[in-house]
């Protein structure tokens, strides 16, 4: 464990003023964090506000199946939180230099970790590695995704040992791919007749990963136990226990009850942030996250296609409110979807937004807005109105439309808010162009690679199978996005979003509002946690969780 | 029916329903004065002021999770809450009279027909069938008080046939259709007036009911939309404040309270007047 590491923001009770910027998060306690050996015993219950119900992770998944898939099964590399690789069923990451990718990009080698067990006590073979990418690619297996995996032409095997695969053309966040492929027996499922529906994915899955599936009680909770012949260091705990706590404040009284030990998922809510501050019982942990917040325009009408309206309503939005007085100061406002912490993140369109109304005045001035009657602006007989939706009940969404209605009214355009269920709102409503405008959140991830929602060959609405729900359509922003995964150099890679940040910020396609953060918390004494934004989930390290004894 | 002097003597007398009475008024003008007495714009946004406490800065009971005043929104909301509710009574009161009253004086098909149809809505959930309509029906303030009233005159109707079945065998009602009398005179000139107090009573205990659906609506983010302050909506956006900021939770849920009282204090009250079984 690397206790030094300083990217974790291990924020304890007192540390820093309500405040403080997420770089000043941080501290007391590096001297009481001090190295200590694991201790071995006990078990630990993680709380999760979704319930796990696969537990195959080539199935299409939840965020809180994710966290449990972690602790049962092994990728063949993990990122850090410093966004380094971690060789994990692999023995060593592959690179140019020590020849496991070759000169033009695309043919990979990859040798494996000697002596790991399947749960059952099976060994674990590179023929597992290519059973599971073929599973993926299986045009009968419902797969959770297979961006990415389509851009592996073959897969196939040295030996035992020995994992070999070439891609279709250079794509440089594949290592990035892989870290999110939890690789599946072939022993196993080979036999199955229908991957989809077996038994495997609720009753008896089997990994390699520290924890071994104990039993799930629908709606209830989720059993694992120590793999003691687990590859890496640990297991130290006895048992995992990922318990199904449906409200988020009820989770909360939980941890503070000492009935479960950690928050999963969406963890601590902005909320209840300041009475978490003040308990002594519990480590709070605020983490940057790769997903922001945004107000997505939608771009087939006719109002939106003109970059300036998108401009002057950005000017139009004060972001210091948002982020001071409902985000308490602790999420950083975002301009573009790469978040600060990431490799590819360009420094200079910081600041770049300001919020000014009078400029977002003269602009809705210049392109025919004239100020109404009753204080909106109307062009044509048309008044400059538009609905905004979020997901019924979400409060800090809800707070925020109130809040930019009022601003936007200062510059004479009147927003509307229609809310709806989640159901219904990311249905065909979202995904397929029908709305006006909504407040919505998107992860990046760990690879700046972001084509699925700007890309104009990924709009559902015109067929494209992505995310691009906006429809958003710009010749250079595929042309960057095009480039940024031809190299793997990362230098280069850079140039190109670099640049792609710079024309987002001139062409706001999307309205950024901040980048969110992770307020996770645990009972005090329960050690080794630590929350890693690289990674989809908190529970990437489950095997070097351990319980300090009092 | 009875003597308009004897209901008014026997309502009065009765401490509880008079003092519903008396509040169900008072509300009712605040409501309808609201944008004249409300201090403040409700919908106004001040972050410097988020959860300014009672008293505070000049807000009388505080101030909200964004800085609107509290009391400023609990009078607009009171014109949404208890809009929704008497309009939703009146309906009630009309569509299960009328559905009702053809139910009981024809029977037969008619009968069985509205009958089974009052039996499959009640045996709806309520919560879910109002969650279901209100998912594909744009929630403003007129659909959902039609969701709520249309879900509400079941109960009406049974009683309105209950009183039509047992009326039109007494002798008065023989008496008018020995007379000549047509089946629309019969309704409404014999049976409807003798069928009134039970609904009028009915009536009062709806606008209960659909105050506090309404809040279930908006507690579960399917009622009127923001910015628009209803007392429902209030409650469900103080939940996650109450330990820190109780006075966003408490207001809203004292009015709601005491709405529900009084209209069902001032109902029961209404019932014991009406009572012809009661001496005077």
């Amino acid at each position: 464990m690397r206790r030094q590491d300083l990217s974790r923001r291990h924020f304890l009770s007192g540390a820093a003023a309500l405040g403080a910027t997420l770089g000043a998060v941080g501290v007391r306690g590096a001297g009481a964090q001090a190295p200590a050996a694991p201790q071995r015993g006990g078990q630990i219950i993680v709380g999760l506000s979704q319930e796990p119900q696969n537990f195959n992770p080539v199935m299409p998944t939840i965020e809180a199946q994710r966290g449990v898939h972690m602790a049962i099964y092994d990728d063949l590399w993990r990122i850090d939180p410093k966004g380094a690789f971690v060789p994990n069923l692999a023995a060593a990451i592959p690179t140019q230099a020590n020849g496991g990718i070759s000169k033009d990009g695309t043919a990979f080698t990859v040798k494996l970790r000697p002596g790991v067990q399947w749960h059952d006590g099976q060994p674990f073979t590179a023929g597992d590695v290519v059973f599971t990418w073929k599973t993926i690619m299986n045009p009968k297996v419902t797969a959770f995704s297979t961006v990415g995996f389509d851009q592996i032409a073959d897969m196939w095997t040295g030996d035992d040992a020995t994992l070999k695969f070439k891609l279709k053309q250079p794509y440089a966040p594949i290592l990035d791919i892989l870290a999110d492929m939890f690789v599946v027996p072939e022993h196993v499922l080979a036999r199955s007749a229908d991957i989809n529906k077996d038994e495997f994915n609720t009753r008896r899955p089997v990994g390699t990963g520290p924890f071994k599936f104990v039993e799930w009680v629908s709606g209830d909770h989720v059993t694992l136990e120590a793999h003691r012949a687990y590859h890496g260091p640990g297991p130290y705990v006895d048992r995992l226990i990922f318990k199904y706590v449906p409200d988020l404040t009820v989770l909360f009284t939980q941890l503070k009850t000492g009935e479960i030990d950690v928050t999963g998922i969406q963890g601590i809510p902005v909320d209840l942030y300041p009475e978490a501050r003040t308990l002594s019982t519990i480590h709070l942990y605020v983490d940057p996250s790769t997903s922001y917040e945004t107000i997505a325009p939608n771009h087939l009408l006719p109002m939106f296609k003109d970059k300036r309206m998108r401009q002057a309503l950005y000017l139009g939005m004060d972001k210091k409110p948002i982020v001071e007085k409902i985000y308490l100061g602790l999420a950083p406002e975002a301009e573009s979807y790469v978040p600060p912490q990431s490799w590819a993140y360009n420094p200079k369109i910081k600041g770049h937004h300001r919020y000014d109304p009078e400029r977002a005045k003269r602009l809705l001035e210049e392109i025919g807005w004239k100020l109404g009657p009753d204080g909106i602006r109307v062009k044509d007989g048309a008044r400059l109105a538009f609905e905004n939706a979020c997901t019924a009940g979400n409060k800090q969404r809800e707070q925020i439309q109130q809040l930019l209605q009022q601003q936007w009214r200062q510059i004479g355009v009147e927003m509307k808010i229609n809310n709806k269920p989640a159901a219904v709102l990311f249905g065909d409503f979202y995904r397929m162009s029908k709305f006006e405008t909504i407040v919505i959140g998107m992860g990046m991830g760990s690879d700046p690679e972001h084509s699925f929602r700007l890309h104009s060959r990924y709009i559902p609405a015109k067929g494209g199978l992505g995310r691009n729900s906006i429809a958003y359509e710009n010749p250079e922003v595929d042309r960057l996005l095009d480039a940024g995964v031809r190299d793997l150099d990362r230098e280069k890679r850079k140039k190109a979003y670099f640049r792609l940040q710079e024309v987002l910020a001139d062409e706001v396609p999307y309205l950024p509002i901040y980048h969110f953060v992770n307020i996770r918390g645990t009972r005090k004494g329960i050690e080794g946690f630590r929350p890693n934004s690289n990674m989809q989930e908190y529970s990437w390290n489950t095997n070097e969780w351990w319980i300090r004894k009092a | 029916m009875l003597d308009r002097s004897i209901v008014w003597r026997r309502f009065t007398r009765n401490r509880l329903a008079s003092a519903g009475a008396v509040v169900v008024l008072i509300l009712v003008a605040l409501a309808a004065l609201a944008p004249w007495v409300a201090p403040r714009d409700p919908l106004y946004i001040d972050m410097d002021h988020k959860f300014a406490r009672p008293g505070e800065a000049g807000f009388v009971l505080g101030a909200d999770e964004l800085g609107r005043d509290v009391l400023s929104r609990l009078l607009h909301a009171g014109r949404v809450s208890l809009a929704v509710g008497l309009v939703t009574a009146v309906i009630a009161a009309l569509v299960g009279s009328v559905l009702g009253a053809v139910a009981g004086f024809y029977g037969g098909a008619a009968d069985t027909l509205i009958m089974r149809v009052v039996d499959v809505l009640l045996s709806m959930p309520t919560i879910f069938l109002l969650l279901a309509l209100s998912a594909f029906l744009k929630p403003t303030m007129l659909t959902i008080t039609l969701i709520i009233g249309l879900n509400s005159w079941m109960s009406v109707a049974r009683m309105v046939r209950g009183q039509v079945l047992s009326l039109k065998e007494q002798e008065f009602v023989l008496a008018a259709r020995a007379a000549g009398a047509g089946a629309r005179r019969l309704i409404v000139r014999q049976l409807m007036p003798n069928a009134v107090a039970p609904v009028l009573v009915a009536a009062t205990l709806t606008v209960a009911t659909a105050i506090l659906l309404e809040s279930s609506l908006s507690y579960l983010g399917y009622g009127i939309q923001p910015p628009t302050a209803s007392w429902g909506n209030m409650l469900n956006n103080a939940q996650t404040y109450v330990l820190y900021a109780p006075w966003v939770a408490v207001y809203p849920g004292a009015m709601i309270s005491l709405t529900v009282l009084s209209f069902n204090f001032a109902g029961d009250g209404l019932r014991d007047a009406l009572d012809p079984r009661l001496g005077p």
